[in-house]
């Protein structure tokens, strides 16, 4: 029997435009106090009407546009019917039938993801669950209620729950280049909702299970674990009802993050009508080709984009240049530092402090100075660090803003490479290690012992290149 | 729409999806109304429309955007004014979460 | 001084003359509420003290000389699905019994910033949901000029209102007819403008690609001087259209009737029209052609699918805008429900009125899946062919003659229990909206009963200065619109 995963993802992202999506108020409702950022129009009042935010809807396209979608022609809202107190007008507005842009794909390593579109839409307000006097009670606040969403919906190309994971993280990195949302998972202004069934191939049948669509994961673990979760269940209880995809039979599950499992929310698909119609409180939009390619010119350079040119340009090993381009602002930092660089040799050096243990420095371009950085870095050029001490300085004169030279002087960490100094500390160390200096006569390969003990004996101010060279000449 | 006959379990149906509580008496009265008004709707049927293309919106206006300015919403107060219930600043519901 | 019969010109020249002061023209029309209105039941709220505070300072601006808005002193009743801040809006609907809303229309607040004085909230069908003011969830409006008689609607409440001089002008809105037929009515003239003109920000929604809002007055005139008021762009209603507002008031003898071409649809000259209001209508007609005009026979085809288009369309478009009426951020809601699903079906069931549900249903039906393609769809599809009709036949004429309403009011409850009947009433008038177009109704008669007829005068879109100059100009040699009602 074999069983491949057949995962299709819907992605929603919340814009971070300075207002609402259908009205002025301002957009953000973090640690806001409730229903202070609200108007008529995104507390369906009676009689308030919504006018779209130009700005969200060119993100969209833009978004869209940078995955690799086509913007259609023209475009037009609808309104999405179902009941729910945080969704104030009874209604959605949303795009279901000509969303701004559709058909893209994406790179995951070799695979290609199609994406199928990404359109515009709303969000809902937010609740909070209380019991008062033995009764349950809900609270709503619409602060969030009308905040711009793009909803990103991929075709069902993702075979297992890392790659899942990974499409995410791409999604969420070009979000971030783009600078249209936090795109943070854990914050909400990222969310994901898998959709999930198995095709098991069993001798020369081949079956499909029941969709299940997963809701409320909140974070990139619970992604994985959900899936993972989802496919283990599914496999399970195919085997024990045979039960297949129908029409009618696609169910709703909720993620347990404490109980690590999902549980069932919604029984049937059939039960959810949302009856869509075109929005008549909005015209249709029209992007001209010249509009869509005004706001193409605006999308800065992508990651994989970046990627490439560090490689060819730096000389960067795929490696490291995946690792600075990972985040667009740790590599703007990158960028901003290596500006005053001279040469591929120096950035390389600097990559490899820059990619080393300094990454868990809470790395801010306005703190970090490009000259320390190009002092360090010749310093190493010049012997005078060795990349040990280096690292070490670089990171203390990031947390301090002190001349990197300085801090190496005071802790000691400038080298050494005057060979009289050199030769007389060696020449300590081979009067101390007798055996050890047996050892090498028999395999020179054993140097590295000796060269040890001479760093130590200079308290690691040694040059160890030049440590080594004098050791085999006093040896010979 | 080739069938007018609504039955009264499509009517629960209906009007559990647009959440309006119907008595009997109004479920009797409204069924027969109900099915004279479809058979009427019907004359649609009659017509030719297969090249023509729906009209939405009467007025041919399109592209109608704002630009992306905050301007002042409704004080806590104001918001709040019309609501029948409040809790703490919120609006309030009977709890949503299923048991 | 019996300020009844006068128009907001005539009115405002009192005023400016200083003859009579703000104050006072309130105090008449207060009066005159409480004695007539209890026998009319327009008003379901009289804004007695927010009137009087604005003639207040009306006159302390009159006084001291400074300038005063366009409408000064200019009386209005304001149909109760306008919000108006601070003033109870309930839409003739239980649901929003109490409802004293914190914003307020545009249309409206436009007329207040010109000094109009507010004197009421009107009746209406709950929502603007049918067509004689019974649906109301709080009385009936009697018919001025017969007290047995519906004053048609949903606009009833705003068409008695000017009929029996309680105000100076009213606003309604006008979604099927809503302003025509209650106009006819009640022998009033109103005006359904161009869909886009005026902004329906601030007025309950009823079907979101129709409703127009627009006024009723006791003539061409001071129709023309309130729209040029009301008309034009606003930011907070997207569909409103971005143009210069001709000046109505200027144009009103601008067209030329010596070879204006007329053209009267046969449709609307042939069932369901009862016998009296077509022969009254073409003496109309006739009128025009002794002025030189010309009378074209012309076919709308499409006329007769009018009602099934809008019977669609309508209640799928109210069944989402009605969502919102759920009681959690403002309006009635119900206690003590076991969960939230029956919260929203207990106080939605509970608070609004029969053809509120009626419509709601069928409207969800219409867009429910499996139905959408045959109803939403369908009609959507018709509506371009009754629209192009329209545009094609003002092509080869300068503008439509029709009659309103089939027939002049009928009894009180003679259809409240046949909504099909009711809704066939609209035969007339929907296709105007359905289409998008500007129709001014104004009076051409009365039946053997002494009931109004009004007809309609169509032009294309945005020619408002067109029709109403047509009918300003018959009502220059006309004087059916100054014939009031016995009170
Ligand atoms: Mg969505
Ligand atoms: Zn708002």
């Amino acid at each position: 029997m074999k069983i491949t995963p057949i995962i299709g993802l819907e992605v929603h992202v919340e814009l971070k435009t300075k207002s609402k999506m259908f009205c002025s108020c301002d957009a953000e409702h973090f640690h806001v106090d409730p229903n202070t950022h609200t108007c008529p129009t995104c507390l369906g009042l009676p009689g308030a009407l919504p006018v779209p935010n130009k700005t969200a809807c060119e993100w969209c396209i833009k978004l869209g546009l940078a995955l690799g979608c086509t913007p259609n022609e023209s475009s037009f809202f609808e309104r999405k019917n179902y009941f729910y107190p945080d969704l104030a007008k009874g209604y959605q507005l949303t795009q279901y039938e000509k969303p701004f842009v559709i058909n893209g794909k994406i790179k995951i390593g070799d695979q290609e993801i199609r994406i199928n579109r990404a359109h515009m839409e709303e969000d809902t307000g937010k609740s909070v669950h209380i019991i008062k006097n033995n009764e349950e009670l809900t609270l709503i606040d619409y602060n969030r209620c009308g905040v711009p969403l793009v909803e990103i919906v991929s075709e069902p190309d993702l075979t297992s729950a890392q790659m899942a994971k990974d499409y995410l993280l791409k999604i969420q990195q070009i979000i971030r280049y783009l600078g249209i949302s936090d795109a943070d998972i854990e914050k909400g202004s990222m969310r994901c909702e898998p959709t999930i069934n198995l095709k098991i191939e069993d001798g020369d049948q081949t079956f499909y299970t029941p969709l299940a669509e997963i809701k409320n994961v909140a974070s990139l673990t619970g992604v994985l674990n959900a899936v993972d979760y989802e496919i283990n269940r599914q496999t399970e209880e195919f085997q024990k009802t045979k039960e297949t995809k129908s029409k009618t039979n696609k169910t709703t599950r909720g993620w347990d993050a404490q109980k690590n499992q999902t549980f069932l929310q919604r029984e049937k698909e059939g039960s959810s009508d949302y009856r869509y119609f075109p929005e008549p409180d909005i015209p249709h939009i029209e992007f001209t080709k010249a509009e869509i390619e005004a706001i193409r010119a605006t999308i800065s350079e992508l990651p994989d984009e970046k990627i490439a040119r560090y490689k060819t340009d730096f000389g960067l090993s795929d490696y490291d240049a995946n690792l600075i381009a990972q985040d667009i602002q740790l590599a703007q930092v990158f960028e901003h530092v290596i500006e005053i660089f001279k040469n591929k040799e120096d950035i390389k050096l600097f990559v490899n402090l820059f990619n080393g243990e300094f990454r868990n420095e809470d790395i801010n371009i306005d703190k970090i100075k490009p000259e320390n950085c190009l002092k360090i870095v010749t310093a190493q050029n010049e012997s005078l660090l060795s990349s040990t001490s280096a690292k070490i300085v670089f990171t203390e004169s990031y947390r301090t803003g002190e001349d990197p030279i300085e801090i190496a002087k005071k802790q000691g960490l400038i080298q050494v490479s005057d060979s009289s100094q050199i030769e007389k500390i060696a020449k300590e160390v081979i009067d101390n290690n007798p055996k050890a200096v047996q050892d090498y006569l028999k395999n020179p390969n054993s140097v590295g012992f000796l060269v040890g003990q001479l760093m130590k004996a200079s308290n690691g101010s040694a040059n160890p290149q030049l440590a080594k060279e004098i050791l085999e000449k006093l040896l010979k | 729409m080739s069938s007018n006959k609504i039955t009264r379990e499509e009517l629960d149906h209906i009007s559990k999806l647009a959440r309006i509580e119907l008595s009997d008496q109004e479920k009797t009265t409204f069924l027969p109304q109900l099915e004279s008004i479809l058979e009427y709707l019907d004359i649609l049927n009659q017509v030719k429309t297969d090249n023509i293309t729906p009209t939405y919106q009467v007025n041919d206006q399109k592209n109608v955007l704002r630009q992306d300015i905050v301007k002042e919403s409704f004080s806590q107060k104001e918001a709040l004014s019309t609501a029948p219930k409040t809790q703490d600043a919120y609006f309030v519901v009977p709890g949503t979460i299923k048991k | 001084m019996d300020l009844k019969s006068l128009t907001i010109k005539q009115i405002q020249e009192l005023l400016f003359s200083k003859k009579i002061t703000a104050t006072q023209i309130v105090n008449f029309y207060l009066n005159r509420i409480s004695e007539i209105d209890p026998k009319i039941k327009a008003f379901i709220t009289i804004t007695d003290k927010v009137a009087l505070k604005q003639a207040e300072i009306l006159d302390a601006k009159i006084k001291k000389g400074e300038s005063v808005g366009k409408l000064a002193g200019a009386v209005m009743a304001v149909k109760d699905i306008f919000l108006t801040k601070d003033i109870q809006t309930t839409s003739s609907s239980q649901v929003l019994n109490g409802y004293i809303p914190q914003y307020s229309s545009t249309i409206y607040q436009k007329l207040i910033d010109q000094d109009a004085i507010i004197i009421g909230k009107t009746n209406t069908d709950p929502f603007a949901f049918g067509g004689s003011t019974e649906n109301s969830g709080y009385f009936t409006t009697k018919n001025p000029w017969n007290l047995s008689k519906v004053p048609g609607g949903s606009s009833g409440g705003s068409a008695a209102a000017v009929a029996a001089d309680l105000c100076q002008f009213a606003l309604g809105t006008d979604t099927g007819g809503s302003i025509r037929q209650p106009a006819s009515m009640c022998g009033v003239s109103g005006l359904k403008t161009t869909y886009g003109l005026n902004s329906r920000f601030g007025i309950t929604a009823m079907a979101s690609s129709f409703d127009c809002p627009g006024v009723f007055a006791k003539n061409i005139e001071d129709l023309a001087l309130v729209t040029q008021i009301t008309a034009g762009l606003d930011e907070k209603d997207a569909t409103t259209v971005d143009l210069s507002v001709p000046d109505y008031s200027k144009l009103l003898e601008s067209v030329d009737l010596k070879g204006l071409k007329i053209g009267l649809p046969k449709e609307y000259f042939s069932d369901p029209i009862n016998p009296e209001v077509k022969e009254k209508v073409m003496t109309a007609a006739k009128e025009f052609e002794k002025r030189g005009a010309i009378l074209v026979d012309i076919s709308l085809p499409s006329t007769n699918l009018g009602i099934a288009v809008y019977y669609v369309l309508v209640p799928s478009e109210i069944s989402a805008n009605m969502a919102r009426y759920d009681g959690i951020r403002f309006g009635q809601n119900t206690t003590d429900n076991k969960d939230i699903t029956s919260y929203y079906m207990n106080t939605r069931g509970k608070y609004m009125e029969a053809e509120v549900k009626r419509r709601i249903i069928i409207g969800t039906y219409a867009l429910s899946s499996g139905y959408y393609d045959a109803y939403y769809t369908k009609a959507s599809k018709v509506r371009t062919l009754i629209k192009k009709e329209f545009t094609e036949a003002l092509k080869n004429v300068d503008i439509i003659l029709a009659p309103v309403s089939p027939t002049t009011a009928w009894d009180i409850g003679a259809k409240s229990n046949d909504p099909l009947q009711m809704y066939l009433s609209d035969a007339f008038t929907v296709c105007v909206n359905v289409a998008g177009i500007p129709s001014v109704a104004l009076p051409c008669a009365f039946d053997s009963q002494k009931l109004p007829i009004d007809f309609q005068l169509i032009g294309n879109f945005f020619e408002e200065s067109k029709i109403l100059s047509v009918a300003h100009q018959y009502q220059q040699f006309t004087s059916f619109h100054k014939e009031e009602p016995k009170l």
